[in-house]
């Protein structure tokens, strides 16, 4: 049965054996020994949301890039992560491209294109802006033999996504 | 003037190159490992006492093998360098919570990516040197909050380990947050252990051993204002209020030759940078209670590197420091041989030259100054120890609307002042010095604005060595015109001037008939005639309507006067005396007199 999760601006419309969660971490302070140099101010960090999207169980995690996922991940398994940034990162030259990749195909992974490379795994990066909001999507295929199987799903989630624009965007 | 980002990496991409050509599996591999498990006892002891772990885990905890995936740290493949090795450029960073390695605080990752059009070969750190194994340049993977406006990019070739949040200290991060928990525990034996103090946490976060500021000279020290981490390059401080700061490089070497943190305290700030952009300078100090004595301490990769403190500091702030007159200072404070006080050496870049200058801070004579050409002439008269003694003015401008500048000095004998001197500049004149009662003479006479003018001498001592002088002369735009004298002999001093000194000179001055001069230029009357007189050891000078210098002399000038001299019947003399035949005679108003 499809599930639709929504928050934080950020809607996905799941397919069936999909599940997810849309998180937005309380910032941390930078304390105990960290300071700031003389003169420095000591801001404390930006957060903002991050979605997590599988086809398995995922665990709960602060990772936004799904670091305790990953190592879960099935040959058949694969996890999309869709990581906000910090409004002054949109329309950068690295967050340049204007729209979230709705179809993604197996040339578009590369089993280096990894966080970390476990063997078997492949990855596909891309830094986008959309809706006036900067985004990394990242997704990881627990086997990149099943490339063209794992992509087709892939592609079926990346159309169930709607970024919203925000007041902040 | 802004303050310098402490210094973070140097160029040893080669270096990197050349270990990993290195055959890793050499027979120092038995001696290094030993060498880890030591490693770990002192780093972590408890983790390595009571837990399960090899001595590999503790010292570079979990998922130290290539076959992990992770990257490996920048420190174990750059010499020990905790920053991007050239060719790499901070990609992103992330973050675990809570943890040990930064005292509970959030330790932050930092990945090194490729710069595009480098070339790195996927690889494994395989030295036995190290048990981080970790991949090199292999995971094409990017974080994504540093240098945005970089959109192209290799793999991570390493990762930088700090406590302090990225976007303090590097500008091209932003603060937009990533954790991943998973790499709580990753570490390497050429990182800091579990909460060492907090300025060796910073010193890490510079670079490390490896870094800018290089290995460390001595552990961490503490002062009466806080901390400090003596390192082969620079210097670290922890001081209160100002937290962490930093003195390096040249700086950092004169600050050592001052005498370091117990001699001038400490800097409250980073290094930073002058006004012309050229030049760095820093502020130490020992605050205590409200006590304050700064040293301000420069380096000109052109001029050199000096400090100023004390009196000296306070006239040079005065004088607009470094920007002003007296350009950078050059030393040191440097002691005078008479024990009456310091001086410091000053340059300044003026137009491609270099101009010198020197303050002298003294007990008696106080805490002036002098430059340019005037310091020139000062030095080439021995300075403080040659006539003139210290100065007790810094350069002004000559009066009357007239061109050029001048200083005054005192001479000081037995801690105290015993005369005053001074040295002129005009274009015209040149630049020269005058002192004692001969310079009171030429004051008396009003100076460069009175009949003398400028002198045009050093004081000079006679061929007989009976007196000296100082022969002046007046300007008339950038020309020398009228010139004059003054002789001091016996402790008097006489100026001869204008017609007089010329018609003085042209009978060979004091080696002349007349002598030395016994009195200045008075001013007479014979009857209803005015005229003015000098005399002379044996004549005199006379000037009137009828002739403006006329010299008499010997027997001549004595059978003058006995007839009653101008305002006898002779009168006032028409010419000077002239020799004929062997007998000297002179054309007087209403005669000729002659001798013998």
């Amino acid at each position: 049965m499809a599930r639709t999760l929504s928050a934080h601006g950020i809607r996905a419309d799941l397919p069936q054996g999909w599940e997810g969660h849309i998180t937005l971490l309380a910032p941390t302070s930078p304390t105990n020994a960290a300071r700031a140099p003389s003169g420095a101010l000591m801001q404390t960090e930006t957060t903002r949301p991050f979605a997590h999207f599988a086809n398995m169980a995922l665990p709960p995690s602060t990772d936004a890039f799904g670091g305790a996922a990953v190592e879960r991940l099935g040959a058949e398994h694969t996890l999309v992560c869709l990581i906000e940034y910090s409004a002054e990162c949109a329309g950068t030259a690295l967050f340049s491209r204007h729209r979230l990749p709705r179809k993604l195909t197996p040339r578009d992974f590369h089993r280096r294109a990894l966080q970390r490379t476990i063997p078997g795994q492949a990855g596909s990066q891309t830094f986008l802006t959309e809706a006036g909001r900067p985004f990394c999507l990242y997704v990881v295929v627990g086997s990149y033999l099943r490339l063209s199987t794992l992509s087709r799903q892939i592609t079926t989630v990346l159309r169930g996504i709607q970024i919203e624009r925000t007041s902040s965007s | 003037m802004s303050e310098l980002t402490p210094p973070r990496s140097t160029s040893l991409l080669r270096k990197i190159g050349d270990a990993l050509a290195d055959n890793r599996f050499s027979r120092r591999g038995f001696f290094t490992r030993v060498a880890v498990v030591g490693s770990a006892l002192s780093l972590d002891p408890i983790s390595f006492a009571t837990k399960p772990a090899s001595a590999y885990d503790a010292v570079c905890g979990t998922d130290a093998d290539c076959a992990a995936g992770y990257t490996v740290f920048c420190c174990t493949i750059n010499n020990g360098g905790n920053f991007c090795p050239d060719g790499s450029f901070l990609g992103g960073w992330w973050k675990a919570d809570n943890s040990g390695f930064c005292c509970g605080g959030p330790r932050y990752y930092l990945d090194c990516n490729v710069s595009c059009g480098v070339s790195y070969s996927c690889g494994c750190e395989t030295s036995p040197d190290t048990c981080d194994n970790r991949k090199i340049a292999c995971n094409q993977f990017r974080y994504g909050q540093c240098n945005l406006e970089i959109d192209c990019y290799g793999p991570v070739l390493c990762r930088v380990i700090t406590c302090t949040p990225p976007w303090v200290f590097d500008s091209s991060c932003t603060s937009s947050s990533a954790t991943d928990q998973n790499t709580a525990s990753h570490t390497a034996p050429c990182l800091p252990g579990q909460c060492p103090d907090p300025l060796t946490l910073h010193y890490y976060d510079l670079g490390g051993p490896g870094g800018a500021y290089g290995p460390e000279v001595a552990g961490v020290q503490t002062l009466p204002w806080g901390t400090w981490l003596q390192l082969a390059h620079g210097a670290l401080f922890d001081v209160y209020p100002a937290g962490f700061t930093s003195t390096f490089g040249a700086l950092y070497a004169n600050y050592l030759a001052l005498g370091g943190p117990m001699a001038v305290g400490v800097p409250y700030s980073n290094d930073k940078v002058c006004v012309d952009g050229v030049g760095q300078y820093n502020i130490y100090d020992r605050v205590e209670g409200s006590a304050s004595n700064p040293t301000l301490n420069y380096w000109n990769p052109n001029l050199g590197s000096g400090s100023v403190t004390g009196k000296t500091l306070e006239l040079f702030n005065l004088q607009d420091n470094e920007t002003g007159p007296f350009g950078y200072p050059v030393s040191n404070r440097t002691h005078t041989s008479d024990g009456t006080g310091v001086y410091t050496n000053f340059s300044k870049e003026t137009g491609g030259s270099i101009r010198e200058g020197r303050i002298y801070q003294n007990a008696v004579a106080g805490t002036f100054g002098i430059y340019g050409t005037i310091f020139e002439h000062y030095v080439a008269l021995r300075a403080h120890n040659g006539p003139l003694g210290y100065p007790t003015s810094l350069p002004q401008a000559v009066g009357g609307g007239q061109k050029g500048h001048f200083a005054t000095f005192a001479k000081i004998v037995d801690r105290q002042s015993d005369y005053e001197a001074a040295i002129y500049f005009n274009p015209a004149t040149g630049t020269w010095s005058v002192l004692g009662p001969i310079l009171d003479k030429w004051r008396s006479l009003g100076a460069e604005t009175g009949e003398l003018g400028f002198p045009t001498s050093d004081q000079q001592t006679t061929t007989d060595a009976l007196a000296d002088y100082n022969t002046f002369a007046t300007v008339a735009g950038d020309t020398p015109t009228g010139y004059s004298a003054i002789y001091l002999k016996g402790g008097v001093a006489y100026a001869v001037i204008g017609a007089f000194y010329s018609r003085w000179s042209s009978l060979n001055r004091e080696a002349g008939p007349l002598g030395y001069p016994t009195g200045d230029v008075t001013s007479e009357t014979a009857g209803s005639t005015p005229y003015t007189q000098q005399l002379f050891e044996t004549g005199a000078i006379y000037g009137s309507q009828y002739r403006a210098a006329a010299a008499l002399s010997g027997g001549l000038y004595t059978k003058y006067i006995a007839q009653g001299g101008p305002a006898g019947s002779l009168g006032l003399p028409l010419t000077s005396e002239f020799t004929s035949g062997g007998v000297t005679s002179a054309t007087f108003q209403n005669g000729t007199l002659s001798s013998p």
